[in-house]
């Protein structure tokens, strides 16, 4: 009767929620196992409810890994679909996913497999740098870093062939931490500060500089102080 | 790499301390990006009061924020077991559809990491403006040096030198260590950006539906191409995407915690880029309307201070640097209905390209107009589309602006709409899709199929 009523108290507590009354229904409960060598009678709804329990487990964990294999299958074939290849056909949904995956990414993944070795000067001809950054390589290792640069004029480099070397920015960025000057169009007038003179086509050989033995058509020209 | 590991630590505790409850994974990717938002205004704060800094004293001002962030997570944010909780990783939510788009996004975010890594830097914009300015602070110590105070490179560098430093900064730190190109920083923003997207997303839908969407963002053609330059754009629209999710984790979950992150956030796109002033104007009229009923605006207050860099740029940039440059603005209001109309077109031109982002916009409309109804009688979302068509109508008007006189607004190939533009929407197309992964019918189909994958 005793381990009656406490079964009963323990729901009663457990319905109101109070931590305090289950605190004490958890007491008196383990006094009551340890009390009973028989376990109670939820030993038999337990085995009754097991095997049922375990069919619906069942049952969903099948049912979960065919959705998810379901679900993989979707998955694959919808990012098959999105990288298609199209041809460059601009109507076509997929035409930007395309260039992404199998032109871009594709093209740069390769060529860097294939010329894993590049120098920083190689990687920027082969995306496109030209002549321009061959020729601001060739002053870079010609001039020191603390050199004050005097380039002819733009029209003169445009004519030769450059296109980038003519911004200022451009060749700054190459040959940083020199200075660079443009010549003026009209008259030349080196600045003072200038140390070297970046000829082409004997621009700057009247100047006041150590003109070399043999002229060529690029030369780096030593201002003389 | 010892300056990028504190860095990303200084990054990864400040997070820890403004939301507790992160989980992380949140720690993890917005650590290199907070890190080095915070990094680069404190070189700011070094240069304008102290002058030129060595890269030891670089190293100096890492280790103290590093010790005054780490001083603040262990005396008031540290608890064992908060720590313990830190590390037991979930994994119940993943399945196998999670799993192929994972693998996908993976693979891309790889290859685009590896072409960036191997090809020095090439864009324009970079070699004519923030890369060279960040070659000039790495030599000289200082934001105000022999580029930015250079008359004619400021004329020849056009107005990318105008913008605020946080990008020449961080580049600067990879010239200050001899690495080969400053790019290696835009692989630490373009990874941190898709991890902390992807999982700032799971925070207010389902992973399955966050992997699928994470996948639509990061396969945005043009978006996905500037993975592999050194520009400001992906630092600028990480940052302001992030805040975004950020402030929609704040409205839905009401964790204050989230409204702070998305301030500091918000300040570090301010710091990186003036016209994603928009965003934040965006989601100030959002808050605002949320609040308008309760007469409470300490939220409009508290997201209020990410607009301090801004001023603080505003000002600096106005005393410092010597620009000469013609403003690109028209410096009064007008109506000229024929510019409008050619400018709208041309942006629909842009937004609609499948080359430069496939079917994001085709997407969103349809899930739109499929939501209209929802939007209307049951206000689905109307906060996200507050955000996102104040904050993209704004920043489309402001090129109306611009004046067209040589022609360079329109030009095909590199004027400001086919150039500009269409980078300045790296912003608003992964908003895109954030608005679908929340859209009421969405979000019931990913909820039912996700409890399929999860619980059969």
């Amino acid at each position: 009767m005793a381990s009656k009523k406490t079964n009963k108290n323990s729901k009663k507590n457990r319905q109101k929620g109070s931590q305090k009354n289950q605190k004490q229904t958890n007491q008196k409960a383990v006094k009551k196992e340890t009390n009973d060598k028989v376990p109670p009678p939820q030993k038999k709804k337990e085995s009754k409810a097991t095997p049922a329990k375990e069919k619906t487990a069942n049952g969903s964990s099948m049912n979960r890994i065919f959705f998810n294999f379901i679900a993989l299958f979707v998955a694959v074939i919808f990012i098959k679909i999105i990288f298609q290849p199209v041809d460059n056909d601009p109507d076509k949904f997929n035409v930007g996913y395309d260039w992404l995956m199998n032109k871009m990414l594709k093209g740069n993944l390769e060529l860097i497999e294939q010329n894993p070795d590049l120098s920083t000067k190689e990687k920027y001809l082969a995306k496109g740098g030209g002549v321009d950054v061959d020729y601001l390589y060739k002053i870079k290792d010609a001039t020191d870093s603390n050199d004050v640069l005097f380039f002819p004029p733009r029209y003169l480099l445009k004519k030769i062939g450059f296109k980038k070397i003519v911004s200022i920015a451009y060749a700054t960025y190459f040959l940083y931490p020199r200075k660079v000057y443009y010549s003026d169009s009209a008259s030349i007038v080196v600045p003072p500060d200038a140390t070297k003179i970046v000829s082409f086509n004997d621009f700057g050989i009247d100047q006041n500089v150590e003109v070399p033995e043999v002229r060529e058509q690029f030369m780096i020209l030593k201002i003389k102080k | 790499m010892l300056l990028f590991f504190l860095i990303f630590i200084v990054g990864f505790l400040v997070v820890s301390c403004i939301v507790q409850s992160s989980n992380i994974f949140e720690r993890l990717f917005l650590g290199m990006p907070i890190g080095l938002g915070l990094t680069t205004m404190l070189l700011f704060l070094y240069n304008s009061i102290f002058g030129s800094y060595s890269l030891t004293s670089v190293f100096i001002m890492v280790i103290l924020l590093l010790l005054v962030s780490g001083a603040y997570f262990f005396l008031r944010v540290y608890s064992k077991e908060r720590f313990q909780k830190l590390f037991k990783l979930d994994f119940s939510q993943v399945n196998l559809w999670v799993l192929a788009f994972l693998g996908i996004v993976a693979y891309l975010v790889w290859g685009i990491s590896t072409k960036n890594l191997f090809f020095p830097v090439t864009s324009t914009d970079a070699v004519m403006g923030y890369d060279l300015l960040a070659k000039a602070i790495a030599n000289e110590g200082t934001l105000f040096n022999s580029v930015l105070l250079d008359e004619d490179l400021v004329k020849g560098c056009g107005p990318r030198l105008m913008y605020p430093p946080l990008a020449p900064y961080s580049f600067s730190l990879a010239h200050m260590l001899d690495f080969e190109s400053s790019k290696i920083l835009t692989t630490f923003f373009y990874v941190s950006y898709v991890g902390a997207f992807l999982v700032l997303l799971t925070k207010i839908s389902n992973l399955t539906s966050a992997m699928f969407f994470t996948f639509f963002v990061v396969i945005i053609p043009e978006m996905f191409a500037h993975g592999s330059f050194a520009l400001t754009n992906i630092p600028a629209s990480a940052y302001a995407i992030l805040s975004v999710v950020c402030i929609l984790i704040w409205h839905q979950k009401k964790d204050v915690s989230y409204l702070v992150l998305a301030t500091l956030l918000s300040s570090l796109m301010l710091w990186t880029r003036n016209d994603t002033i928009f965003v934040f104007v965006g989601i100030q009229l959002a808050i605002l309307f949320l609040m308008l009923r309760k007469k409470n605006f300490k939220y409009n207050l508290i997201y209020a201070a990410s607009i301090l860099p801004f001023i603080v740029w505003a000002i600096a940039s106005k005393m410092m640097i010597p620009k000469e440059l013609d403003s690109i603005f028209v410096d009064h209001l007008f109506y000229d209905s024929e510019k409008l109309n050619k400018l709208l077109d041309r942006c629909y031109t842009i937004l609609t390209s499948k080359t430069l982002y496939g079917i994001s916009f085709n997407l969103f409309i349809v899930v739109l107009l499929a939501h209209i109804v929802a939007i209307f009688k049951r206000k689905d979302n109307w906060f996200l589309l507050t955000i996102l068509f104040s904050s993209l109508i704004g920043y489309t008007l402001i090129f109306y602006q611009i004046s067209d006189e040589n022609g360079f607004l329109f030009a095909a190939n590199g004027g400001w709409l086919d150039s500009g533009y269409k980078r300045g929407l790296f912003t608003y197309v992964p908003l895109f899709f954030v608005y679908m992964s929340q859209s009421e019918y969405v979000k019931k189909g990913f909820d039912f199929i996700h409890r399929k994958l999860i619980k059969g």
